[in-house]
């Protein structure tokens, strides 16, 4: 016990106790956390940044709008239902199309008018919130995944998450979605973490369920040297994020879209720690490297990015 | 974390644990209260009873001598029974008194005074008896015939005697001498120890020797003690201790010292036949009966603790001050081994119920509830109900579940059936909900995992809050709080893995790289 204690304090792996209280506490302003545990917040700020984000169809705050939420679904080919304060990709319907006046969703059953106004409901009472607190439902823009992904994920929407640390891109996975995750992309729920060169984008191994793998568990296609498109595109806006909300320590959710690009979709004040299997790596190192930058000069988006591809290179 | 809070932090634990170490030695060693639960103390109940005939319509007054606070003894309780007298306690330097005064009264009368006590381990009886000893020379008169007799007597024994430990001892003797002429006349041939002690301290005034009588009672259960007297002679440095029949300079450790001097036990005024009497009874006390008596003293520093409670909200806090106790268990679970529970202390109000219903039947009960909540619930989920009535719902049958378990068990005399009253219903509603969205958004797996980590939660801080040891420290020593929490604070700063985290990384540490 005290040999794989030792073992990985030596590999540098950040535990829950130590990122709450070295890293959450100390860089998170707890003030600042409505921005980023409101999605809605989140979206506006970006998009106030002119940053890609995907587009905000409607947002439900009362019991009565759930009537009048029928013309948007009908307007829409295909679209995403998701709670405000959801954590955890708890509360998440994504609908892909429709047939004879139902809606598919993403794991391709057919869902009723009903069922979909019932989950707005469930949303609103604040099921899928933290503390069950009332809470907003988003109607927003489906993305369509490019077609790299296609072999290694199973429904759903592959997304890249990375963590940063006052700016700095400090270590990136690819999550991909399984059938045991239901076409979620959250690794809590059988979803699949690839790990990132941080320098060059390239995907290296994969963690599922806790363990090291190298082919996705549904298509069984390898996971690594995937060449990720637009990849500074994904380090700057994960490295803009830190300006724009002012919370130093940042998981940002990315996606591509076939069509508009890497986008930001959410933001997370406290990013997990599977990330660091999924790179084989442990993070505290590259914290610590960080750390020691960011006391000797303040530095851009650009300089951070050149830093990180320095230092962070697989 | 910068150097000086740092310092901060450190001297901040430090402090909490020797102010908690602290206020637990003050009471363990001032107080008396003995460390370990089942330790028992004799506890002595000494009581005197003042009866008399009330003459007619004349106020009575009875002033009684009571013993001195803290003479070597812990006093748990002092009471003063009697119907419709005024009572004045009075305190003084040498003895302390009590008086009971009444306008009239009429046939027999009783006054109760009731002392119940223990005595220090290691404090000897007399040990705070020590009054300034010049104010004990010279207060007796002797005139004539007797004072001849003495001055005869004290000769004889002057002679005989080097110090005025051997004289003291000589003196006694030669009073207990009922062949003696001198001290027949002395004595009016009176030879009982109260009259041999009082004659002897008036010889050694006489003789410029300070010296009292003291009045004792011996701490043995009768129910008609006798008060003893014995002699207590200043030699200048120490007092010495005599018995008045044998002469033997002794004390024995039992005695409670009631009073001294050569004044009457009670005075009475508008009253005869007056009798005085004492009882003497013992009992063994468990160590928080003890610590419950001691509480009643407000005199102390435990008038401040749970002890001066009335006793009922006592009982409520002898179980809420374990509460701590089941939090620390939580802490250590979640910082140290990374035990996943429903809501963060909603393993402690399980476990207060299981205090109430017993591990094995309150699991019992606490599964057929969520199991049949959850059926309910799955069934509710068909039809649409917003969130608040559908919680209500569950809420209400709930309530309805524990109602019918209660009436099965009544019917097949299960006892512990009945006590499912005591489950937080609240938090089983809440359970029942969020096992179920739990089950829905992250599958069976994390549902069973979560549920049995609540419960594994739940039994160790039953334990913890069970134990016999821990319940009584916290009851009868708040400082416990304060070194909880130092721990607490110390569990606050660990950075450390979990347990949890070895087995999840542990493919990190196999890799070589």
């Amino acid at each position: 016990m005290w040999w794989l204690a030792n073992r990985l304090k030596e590999r540098g792996v950040l535990g829950i106790n130590r990122r709450n209280a070295d890293y959450v506490q100390r860089y998170n302003d707890r003030k600042l956390y409505p921005l980023v545990d409101n999605k809605i917040l989140t979206k506006t700020l970006a998009q106030e940044h002119d940053m890609a984000v995907p587009e905000l169809y409607a947002a439900v705050s009362a019991e009565h709008e759930i009537r009048d939420i029928a013309a948007i679904f009908k307007s829409q080919r295909d679209f995403v239902i998701k709670p405000a304060h959801g954590a955890g990709g708890e509360g998440i319907i994504v609908i892909t199309s429709k047939m004879h006046g139902r809606f598919r969703k993403s794991n391709g059953m057919l869902v009723t008018l009903e069922d979909l106004q019932y989950q707005l409901s469930n949303i609103l009472s604040g099921v899928y919130s933290l503390g069950g607190m009332r809470d907003t439902a988003m109607v927003e823009y489906r993305v369509k995944f490019d077609s790299l992904f296609e072999s290694v994920s199973y429904q759903g929407v592959p997304d890249v998450r990375i963590i940063t640390l006052m700016g700095y891109p400090a270590m990136a996975m690819v999550r991909l979605p399984t059938r045991q995750s239901d076409g979620k992309a959250n690794l809590h729920q059988g979803a699949m973490g690839v790990g990132i060169d941080i320098a060059t984008g390239t995907t290296l191994q994969g963690v599922w369920m806790n363990e090291i793998i190298d082919a996705h568990p549904d298509t069984g296609n390898t996971v690594a040297g995937l060449e990720i498109p637009h990849w500074d595109e994904f380090l700057k806006i994960a490295a803009s994020c830190y300006e724009m909300t002012g919370l130093g320590y940042l998981g940002v959710d990315l996606v591509l879209d076939r069509d508009q690009g890497p986008m930001m979709l959410e933001l997370n004040a406290r990013p997990g720690l599977n990330i660091q299997i999924a790179n084989d790596d442990g993070i505290l190192h590259r914290y610590r490297k960080i750390e020691a930058q960011s006391a000797l000069k303040k530095l851009g988006v650009e300089a951070r990015i050149a830093f990180a591809k320095k230092h962070f290179s697989a | 974390m910068d150097r000086k809070s740092h310092y901060h932090f450190i001297v901040l634990v430090i402090v909490l644990m020797l102010s908690g170490a602290a206020a637990i030695y003050y009471q363990h060693v001032r107080l008396g209260l003995p460390l370990v639960p089942n330790a028992s103390k004799t506890v002595w109940e000494v009581e005197s009873r003042l009866t008399f005939d009330a003459l007619k319509d004349t106020p009575i007054k009875a002033t009684l001598m009571i013993p001195q606070k803290e003479a070597g003894f812990v006093s748990l309780q002092e009471n003063y029974i009697s119907k419709n007298y005024g009572v004045t306690e009075i305190p003084g330097k040498v003895n302390r008194k009590v008086q009971w005064a009444r306008h009239k009264a009429s046939g027999k009368q009783a006054l109760y005074y009731r002392l119940t006590l223990y005595k220090h381990a290691e404090q000897q009886l007399t040990e705070k008896w020590d009054f300034t000893s010049s104010a004990y020379v010279g207060s007796i008169h002797l005139e004539g015939a007797t004072k001849v007799a003495a001055s005869a007597l004290l000769e004889d024994v002057v002679e005989l005697s080097a110090d005025k430990t051997s004289m003291t001892s000589a003196l006694i003797k030669a009073l207990n001498d009922r062949n003696s002429d001198n001290v027949q006349l002395l004595l009016g041939n009176r030879y009982s120890a109260e009259n041999i002690a009082d004659a002897a301290v008036a010889l050694l005034s006489l003789n410029h020797v300070p010296a009292r009588v003291i009045h004792g009672i011996r701490l043995k259960t009768a129910t008609k003690a006798q008060p003893i007297a014995w002699v207590a002679m200043y030699t200048g440095t120490v007092w010495q201790y005599f018995d008045p029949k044998t002469a033997e300079k002794t004390l024995p450790d039992d005695i409670l010292i009631w009073y001294e001097g050569e004044d009457p036990a009670f005075k009475l005024e508008g009253g005869e036949h007056a009798k005085l009497s004492f009882t003497v009874k013992s009992s063994i006390v468990n160590a928080v009966e003890l610590a419950q008596y001691a509480g009643q003293d407000r005199s102390a520093f435990i008038s401040f603790s749970l002890l001066s409670l009335p006793l009922e909200t006592q009982h409520v806090y002898s179980i809420l001050a374990t509460v701590p106790l089941g939090v620390l268990m939580i802490l250590l679970l979640r910082s140290f081994v990374g035990v996943s529970t429903f809501g963060t202390f909603m393993p402690v109000l399980i476990a207060l119920a299981f205090r109430e219903t017993h591990v094995a039947w309150g699991i019992g009960l606490f599964l057929i509830i969520t199991f049949f909540g959850l059926a309910i619930r799955h069934y509710l989920d068909e039809l649409h109900l917003l969130i608040v009535p559908r919680l209500g719902v569950i809420l209400t049958t709930v309530v309805m579940m524990m109602g019918f378990i209660s009436i099965m068990s009544a019917k097949l005399g299960f006892a512990q059936g009945l006590s499912i009253a005591l489950f937080p219903m609240v938090i089983l509603t809440m359970t029942i909900e969020r096992i179920s969205i739990l089950w829905e958004e992250r599958g069976g797996y994390e549902a069973m995992t979560t549920t049995l980590g609540s419960f594994f939660t739940a039994i160790c801080a039953y334990l913890a809050m069970t134990n016999v040891y821990a319940t009584y420290i916290f009851f009868v020593f708040p400082g416990a709080y304060l070194m909880i929490m130092a721990l607490m604070l110390l569990i606050g700063r660990y950075r450390g893995y979990r347990l949890s985290e070895l087995i999840r990384f542990r493919a990190m540490a196999k890799k070589v790289k």
